[in-house]
């Protein structure tokens, strides 16, 4: 099929709508709705929806939906650095490990047991509580954590690829291992690194509304969706909307992440 | 199989070493000083010092770890900071939640995607298959938390069967505080193991043996069982092996959403109350116990498909 009439995956443009839409609805979030998402109302706390409250207010009497519409903003974005900061990483030290190997390869294979010897939460708790809580740690944790997936992703890519005829015959023909690298390695790596960096995201987004849902990720009074969640547990017996509307922000933006996660793997299976 | 036994025991050593000076690292970045926060904020500047000596702080490096290793192979994790209590008397307290909680969920997430793997496989690209996939995607999307609100709201409010959050006196009020918690983890592991087992049973079902099995005349359900069943037993035992860490992650959110005061839950008033040596004491016994998941799960693996073992 030629590169004209190969059209976008839908799933790809599906998931990628549903992460635009909300992104975009973070970004127009202060002319969407009149409230301060931080302004608290003593006298009007734990309102029921109305039409001036669409989703009630929380126990300090702050509007929900606009801290909802607010939390896009924080969420979403958090949740693409953090994918993208350790993305790059594992990617590099992935293509060096593959492609250079040897020495550096096992050092960083090893490193990479090592990481994977903590479960994920125990290790981000633990960096988190060296770091101290907040949204720079967070990113820093997944960054010291994530990497590893996308390395043993791309190394294994690369020593798959080393081997094959193009490469080979690119080094023959006298092409620089840059170029190579740059021009024949990458473009055939990238596929795969970019379906595995959209279900990262996933990950990555539920591990923001985890800690700070444990009080360990953004801090109050942030409108950000796990926090609000822990706001309204104990209020479940009767403001049930409180924990369930928020959760459900994050589980519609994951599935988004999901669809282009995989509409890419389709893409790359398909070439 | 003697000889890998003990190299995956070594590697097994080795990584958890690591894993050791790691964790002795992570006292040493700690901003602020511990002396100073064992003294307390009124101490005098003398007071402070005379308890770094005390506590070694003053000596080289090397000595402390040293000294720290010797205490973690005897089993002290050091008190908590506010003297209250010993590390590992809270571990083996709230021990016996996480177990019981890790050891359900993983007996039940067992059976469930095995089963839902074998009804996606017999009939590939159908509807059960499809649901399968779909489910795997969207599963992956629902933090286990929040799931676990949900569960509370929908199910324990109305009928009244199972406690808002807390821990049981006995045996009948146990069983009932970990029915939900058990729920959430199972849903959050299942998506991820049910599309793992279904991509390696899908392997087995086109691979050579099974063809020949179908020339000899082997049809439905014997085929299956014989050929596909019976090959996708070592993907799925060493998928539950790489599991454990999965599972301990979970235990951190589930036992804080249900306040089961487990493990997680230590771990996480632990990081709250800038305890370093809970989270110390905790990041090595989590550790420990996946190194020690993974080790075992490698020598069933190798025990069962005895091909692995040269590789």
């Amino acid at each position: 099929m030629s590169r004209r009439t190969r059209r976008v995956d839908p799933m790809l443009a599906t998931g990628l709508s549903i992460v635009g839409l909300v992104f975009l609805i973070g970004l127009l979030a202060p002319l969407l709705t009149s409230h301060d998402p931080l302004a608290q109302n003593v006298r009007d706390r734990l309102a029921s929806p109305s039409g001036d409250h669409w989703l009630g207010t929380d126990l300090l009497g702050r509007d929900v939906f606009s801290r909802l519409l607010h939390g896009a903003r924080i969420d979403v974005p958090l949740a693409v650095i953090a994918t993208l900061v350790p993305a790059v990483i594992g990617v590099t030290l992935g293509i060096v490990s593959g492609f250079f190997g040897r020495r550096v390869d096992a050092v960083v294979m090893r490193l990479a047991d090592v990481v994977q010897a903590f479960p994920v939460y125990i290790f981000l708790v633990a960096l988190v509580f060296l770091l101290g809580p907040g949204a720079r740690s967070f990113v820093v944790a997944s960054a010291c954590i994530s990497w590893v997936g996308y390395a043993r992703l791309v190394r294994a890519e690369v020593l798959g690829l080393k081997s094959r005829d193009f490469i080979v015959a690119a080094q023959a023909a006298g092409i620089g291992r840059r170029r190579v690298l740059g021009r024949h390695l990458l473009p055939n790596v990238m596929p795969q690194v970019y379906a595995y960096m959209a279900s990262d995201a996933v990950l990555a987004l539920v591990a923001l509304a985890s800690l700070s849902f444990l009080s360990l990720g953004v801090q109050p009074p942030e409108p950000e969706w796990g926090r609000m969640i822990a706001d309204g547990v104990d209020r479940i017996r009767s403001e049930w909307w409180l924990s369930a509307v928020p959760g459900l922000a994050i589980v519609i933006v994951g599935i988004g992440f999901s669809l282009v996660a995989y509409g890419f793997e389709r893409q790359a299976a398909r070439r | 199989m003697l000889q890998f036994v003990a190299r995956r025991s070594l590697q097994g050593l080795a990584v958890l070493l690591v894993v050791l000076v790691a964790s002795f690292a992570l006292l040493k970045f700690v901003p602020g000083d511990p002396a100073r926060q064992v003294a307390g904020p009124r101490a005098t500047e003398e007071q402070v010092e005379s308890i770094r000596e005390d506590l070694g702080l003053n000596d080289n490096v090397g000595v402390q770890m040293w000294r720290y290793l010797g205490r973690l192979v005897q089993g002290d994790f050091g008190s908590t900071t506010n003297g209250a209590s010993e590390v590992a008397d809270l571990i083996r307290q709230n021990l016996p939640v996480t177990l019981w909680l890790v050891s359900t969920s993983l007996f039940v997430t067992a059976i469930v995607s095995l089963g839902l793997a074998l009804l996606a496989v017999r009939r590939p690209g159908r509807l059960v298959d499809r649901l399968v996939v779909v489910t795997g995607s969207v599963g992956l999307a629902v933090p286990s938390f929040w799931l676990g609100i949900v569960l509370l709201i929908v199910v324990a409010r109305p009928t009244g069967w199972f406690p808002i959050g807390g821990w049981g006196e006995s045996f009948g009020e146990r069983v009932r505080a970990i029915v939900l918690p058990c729920v959430a983890l199972t849903a959050s592991l299942v998506p991820v193991t049910t599309r793992s087992l279904r991509t390696s049973m899908l392997e087995v079902r086109r691979s050579e043996y099974v063809a020949a099995g179908r020339s000899v005349g082997l049809t439905g359900i014997s085929l299956f069982r014989h050929f596909v069943l019976r090959n996708s037993l070592v993907p799925t035992v060493a998928l539950f092996a790489s599991l454990a860490g999965m599972v301990l992650s979970g235990t951190v959110l589930v036992e804080a959403t249900f306040a089961l005061p487990g493990l997680g839950q230590m771990m996480v008033v632990g990081a709250i109350n800038r305890d370093v040596n809970v989270i110390q004491g905790l990041t090595v016994v989590f550790a420990t116990g996946v190194i020690l998941f993974n080790v075992v799960g490698d020598i069933v693996v190798a025990w069962l498909d005895p091909r692995i073992e040269r590789r």
